[in-house]
């Protein structure tokens, strides 16, 4: 039987985003004593646990070819739809009613993009207007503030931890464990990248490309709003104009991990660790103090497009 | 094929005689609604007023539409604008050693930075293949970034300058200068896409790209061109944006300006798929864009409606004017 | 072969408008036969062929699938009912493993889910009895065509297929490879499954096909076990016409005497597929470019047209040396290059005529960019007649013409840029007999004016039928020179297995 010969640049597209988030941890732990500091480990994680869910399902997005910009505004949706139904002090409410908007949201971009057959980038584009439209429609522009009767328990959520660690941190590590087993252990799984590799012959294969592509922008939207929910969670408050750019974020952490950002190709781990890297590259810009915040979306750019361009190089390479 | 065929045997073609002047019933459509909702509406004064503000839209449409010809997309507007914007008032307000506060020379320095940032994404798209949504996704964040950075988020203002005349400058007859400036830019796209080889060159590579290469069109370097001529309606866009408002805000200047260039052009009845270019088309789905702003304005709904409405209107145009398969 | 009828389509009827696709086909396989299925492009093979699969609805008839009535909706439906189809593009998934492209959706499962080392086990096992040597869990992109197209049919078969369709799988298949699928549709045939066999190269019905179905203009003409078939017979139904006329050479002698060379390639390599390719074509003169899928033939083309890289050797236009790189540099130095697929790398599918022709001659006709509209006119006008182009008007949109009309303006975009020198790549390919007639007679006349033209075929008879020489080339190397009489097709093809035997072992992914 032939043997695949591992060529160097697979290697460094499949494994190169654990080793650029050593180097920048190790970096980070020489140049900063204050990043060894385990409150600080976990306070980075937990920043970053809603970023994080919303690319393990935008990983799934883009496995399939397609691409979800509605993301930030759907959070942000979700962050003022649990904050104005507070009063209810009813957890089902509060919770899960944001989540079932948000996978609608979700549900119907994805109808869009495949029964009306428009491009995902400009279905989620107008979703992402129409979610925002429906945000400062809801808030009038304004923030809205936790109702007294459930702001304790819904901000005592941020602050909880399970044997020492963060429920944020956990509910990250959940659904990326989810997102690991779906993509590598079930048929829907490998669905996804059959439509991302090649969709016509997938749906010769006896796929329905549709159905595979409406269930990721639903469960994109889902992470979305659960993103939204621990948002409004942690600020005590629901924010009509948070999370502009949250997109770039996500799509960034995804592209770092090497995913193939024209489908088919990637996996959910090279996510987590794209996202562990933007956390530490925001971190290290914070400790470093003298970098205006703006910096961040200038650099997190920059990394996007290097990183695009070593997949560029890579694939000539490897043709 | 087959179907094809059969088709222009039919008499009068519904379909495309939608695609092609769709915008232009629509337009009217609701200029009628709106004239009989609001007496004062049809005054000539409307007609000024609503030229003026449709000069950022209808610009970037301009150049969104030679993009989206290429089969291409551009997020990058609204970014490059608060950009030019920014710089030409830094300029003008002594902030930058360059352009030495000369209403021409700040003017130059913005439209250069603009189009050169419109060419930094079509070489990454041209060279290396990058898909367009991308590239320009990457310079629509990181771009309002620079922005930002360079005023350190703060509105630059000045009233009373030169610049600030030219953004409100009437000609005799009280014909509005930003008219004459869309006159012109409609006329050189119009040309440019029906009379230019240029202009086949970008409907051909939007049609198919490899064909083009072999038939010796340097598709590169119209790519480039394509973006570069982008960033610079982008950058006009942002400057007379800012010398009417007489400040440049680099956290508003510009923003969602990306939505309603594509929604013109797909209100316009070009394809998202690339090729063929629709500019009357495009100048109507600017007005209606822009119409349905004042609108919303007039009658006092929530500015947020509007987001909305166009988020609706631009899965709904680009849904009607989708190839249909082949 | 047994008499149990495993499909019959009866008095199936599709219309399109304004086109009747199907007028009441009846069409029956039996169990354990390799069924042909005939026709020019636009008899209705691939409508009939969708409808079975359920990608098309038909307007009325009835399907019987082992005596059965069925209606399939979707591909899903009519692969679970037992029918595969193995299409000419290879419908793969090429960033998945081998092993899963056989078993997609269908993965085998443990408690966890799916289970992959059982797949891969028993994907290589498959692969192992169809003598088919690969890596399972290596990435399908990294195999050859032909490996390709064995999985595809591993596939076919593992889904427990009754019957199978195989739509020109045959077509980017070298002779090597095509022996080794046709050994494997024996075998399935001996297991009593049946396979539709649709296929343009008449030698290959000939060789493994045991009933013949014709169909033109969407209706049947017959049905007749192949023994009882003549290939004259065969092309006469399926074109309705004396087929002797189609067959006929076209060419006259050629007097090379005074003629100048207008390409001289002196061995032409490259780091991909070129080893050292020579090739010399003279004013007025057609040479073919005869050799395998992969045999360098295309690559040739498009390397020395500028497309595809670095080479090394020399090239030379009109005896001057050139290096291009890019098309724009060879067509200024009168290098015309007509592509292989249309769709893909000719039309602009929604442009008119008059831009689809004049594309590459631009800048001819224009000054300082700008368009001289009369000139343009002129040329197209010109051209339309003068090659019978049948099209409305100038600003037809160009998917709206037949695709031997599409070949036509596509020529006309070469000619009216008064080449020296033309590559035409498969110009005939996926286009009706009638057309591919008239295409050839074209081929003759460009060379009667004077003008060299290299013609890649991989279709031996139209290179015997249209060269005054042809050069026979083999994993990128001139293995023959044939010229005037000598040129037939056993001669071709003993010049590339002589050449294949000098390459022994070799491998030509």
């Amino acid at each position: 039987m032939k043997r695949k010969t591992m060529n160097p640049m697979d290697i460094l597209q499949k494994q190169g985003a654990l080793l650029a988030l050593a180097v920048l941890t190790a970096a980070a732990m020489i140049r900063f004593p204050v990043f060894r500091q385990t409150g600080n480990i976990l306070n980075i994680l937990r920043q970053n646990s809603m970023i994080g869910i919303i690319a393990v399902a935008m990983t799934l997005v883009i496995l399939t070819g397609g691409i979800d910009l509605s993301v930030g505004a759907v959070t942000a949706l979700s962050s003022v739809l649990a904050a104005s139904l507070s009063g209810t002090n009813s957890p089902i409410l509060i919770l899960l009613l944001p989540i079932a908007a948000g996978t609608l949201l979700g549900f119907c971009n994805g109808l869009v993009v495949t029964k009306m057959s428009v491009a995902p980038f400009i279905s989620s584009l107008g979703m992402m207007m129409i979610a925002r439209g429906i945000a400062l429609v809801i808030t009038s522009g304004n923030s809205v503030p936790m109702a007294e009767v459930s702001k304790g328990w819904i901000t005592a959520m941020a602050e909880a931890s399970l044997l020492g660690v963060p429920v944020f941190i956990l509910l990250f590590a959940l659904v990326a464990a989810a997102g690991v087993y779906l993509t590598r252990k079930t048929r829907f799984g490998r669905d996804i990248y059959a439509v991302g590799g090649n969709e016509d012959a997938a749906r010769m294969m006896g796929i329905q490309p549709g159905r595979v592509k409406i269930a990721v922008y639903a469960l994109s939207g889902f992470a979305a709003s659960l993103s939204g929910v621990l948002l409004a969670s942690r600020l005590g408050s629901g924010q009509p104009v948070t999370c502009e750019g949250w997109e770039m974020d996500a799509i960034a952490a995804v592209a770092i991990g090497g995913t193939k950002l024209s489908g088919g190709r990637g996996a959910v781990p090279g996510t987590v660790f794209g996202v562990l890297i933007l956390a530490v590259i925001k971190n290290m810009i914070n400790l470093q103090g003298s970098l205006n915040s703006w910096w961040q979306s200038i650099i997190t750019g920059t990394l996007l497009l290097a990183v695009i361009l070593t997949q560029v190089f890579g694939e000539r390479k490897g043709a | 094929m087959r179907m094809a065929e059969a088709s222009k045997d039919r008499g009068f073609d519904w379909n495309r005689h939608f695609r092609a002047f769709g915008a232009a019933y629509a337009f009217l459509a609701i200029v009628l609604a709106d004239s009989l909702l609001n007496k004062n509406f049809f005054a000539l004064n409307t007609f000024w007023n609503l030229s003026i503000q449709a000069l950022p839209v209808l610009l970037t449409a301009l150049g969104m539409l030679l993009v989206i010809s290429t089969g291409g997309i551009d997020i990058s507007v609204g970014s490059i604008m608060a950009v030019a914007g920014v710089l030409c008032a830094q300029s003008l307000t002594g902030q930058l050693p360059i352009g030495g506060g000369s209403v021409p020379g700040a003017m130059f320095l913005g439209l250069a930075v603009a189009t050169l940032i419109g060419a930094f994404s079509g070489l990454l798209i041209a060279w290396f293949r990058i898909q367009p949504v991308i590239v320009t996704l990457v310079l629509y964040i990181a771009g309002r970034g620079v922005a930002q950075l360079m005023s350190d988020g703060g509105t630059i203002v000045f009233y009373g300058t030169r610049f600030n005349d030219m953004g409100v400058a009437r000609l005799p007859g009280n014909v509005p200068i930003q008219l004459v400036v869309e006159v012109v830019f409609v006329l050189a796209t119009a040309f440019i896409l029906k009379k230019s080889t240029f202009g086949y060159y970008v409907q051909a590579i939007g049609e198919n790209p490899a064909a083009s290469t072999l038939s010796g069109i340097r598709t590169k370097s119209v790519l480039v061109a394509v973006y570069a001529l982008s960033g610079f309606m982008a950058g006009l866009a942002g400057i007379f944006t800012s010398a009417r408002s007489s400040c440049a805000d680099p956290n508003t200047l510009g923003a969602l300006a990306e939505m309603d260039a594509i929604a013109a052009v797909a209100i316009g009845g070009t394809s998202m798929n690339g090729g063929k270019s629709r500019v009357m088309g495009t100048i109507f789905g600017a007005m209606i864009i822009q119409l349905v702003t004042i609108t919303i304005n007039m009658n006092n709904i929530h500015y947020a409606y509007a987001r909305i409405l166009k988020g609706l209107i631009i899965i709904a145009a680009v849904y009607l004017q989708r190839e249909k398969k082949r | 072969m047994s008499e149990r009828v495993l499909l019959e389509m009866r008095q199936i009827d599709k219309r399109f408008p304004g086109v009747h696709a199907l007028d009441h086909v009846d069409f029956k396989v039996r169990a354990g036969e390799i069924h042909a299925l005939m026709g020019e492009n636009g008899a209705g093979k691939s409508t009939l062929m969708k409808v079975l699969t359920g990608l098309y609805a038909k307007d009325s008839g009835e399907i019987l699938l082992d005596g059965k009535p069925v209606s399939f909706h979707s591909p899903l439906e009519s692969q679970r009912a037992g029918v595969s189809t193995i299409y000419q593009e290879i419908n793969l998934i090429p960033y998945l493993s081998v092993a899963e492209n056989i078993f997609l959706g269908r993965q085998p499962l443990n408690r966890t889910g799916i289970d992959w080392r059982a797949m891969e086990a028993r994907a290589g096992k498959i692969l192992a009895e169809m003598g088919v040597d690969v890596d399972v869990t290596q990435e399908l992109r990294r195999c050859g065509t032909a490996i390709q197209q064995m999985i595809a049919i591993a596939r076919a078969i593992f889904s427990d297929a009754r019957l199978v369709v195989m739509d020109e799988p045959t077509s980017s298949l070298d002779e090597k490879e095509t022996a080794v699928l046709f050994q494997q549709m024996r075998r399935l045939k001996e297991q009593g499954l049946a396979i539709i066999f649709i296929s343009h190269r008449l030698d290959e019905i000939f060789e493994i096909c045991d009933t013949v179905t014709i169909l033109k203009d969407g209706k049947l003409v017959e049905e007749r076990p192949v023994e009882r078939l003549t290939k004259l017979e065969l092309v006469s139904k399926m074109i309705g016409r004396d087929a002797s006329d189609v067959l006929r050479r076209k060419n006259g002698g050629y007097d090379a005497a005074g003629k100048r060379t207008v390409l001289e390639a002196r061995n032409v390599a490259n780091e991909v597929k070129l080893r050292g390719i020579n090739v010399t074509v003279r004013a007025g003169e057609v040479v073919g470019l005869a050799g395998l899928l992969g045999s360098g033939r295309t690559e040739f083309a498009r390397v020395a047209f500028g497309q595809d890289g670095d080479y090394t050797g020399e090239l030379e236009i009109n005896g001057q040396p050139v290096r291009f790189k890019s098309p724009r540099g060879a067509i200024d130095r009168g290098l015309a290059y007509c592509a292989e697929d249309r769709k893909v790398e000719g039309i602009f599918p929604h442009m008119s005529v008059r831009e689809n022709m004049t594309i590459a001659i631009l800048p001819k006709i224009s000054r300082f960019g700008i368009l001289n509209a009369k000139k343009q006119d002129e040329i197209v006008e010109r051209y339309i007649r003068s090659l019978n182009i049948k099209t409305p008007g100038a600003g037809q949109q160009i998917h709206n013409l037949s695709g031997g009309n599409q070949q036509k303006v596509l020529l006309a975009r070469w000619l009216c840029m008064e080449p020296d020198l033309i590559i035409l790549d498969e110009p005939t390919r996926g286009i009706d007999v009638g057309a591919k007639s008239e295409i050839e007679s074209l081929i003759q006349e460009i060379a009667g004016r004077g003008i060299g033209v290299l013609l890649i075929s991989s279709e031996l008879e139209e290179l015997v039928r249209n060269c005054h020489r042809v050069v026979v080339i083999r994993d990128g190397r001139n293995v023959g020179d044939l010229e005037g009489g000598s040129i037939s097709e056993e001669n071709i093809m003993e010049r590339i297995a002589q050449g294949a035997a000098k390459e022994e072992g070799h491998e030509n992914g």
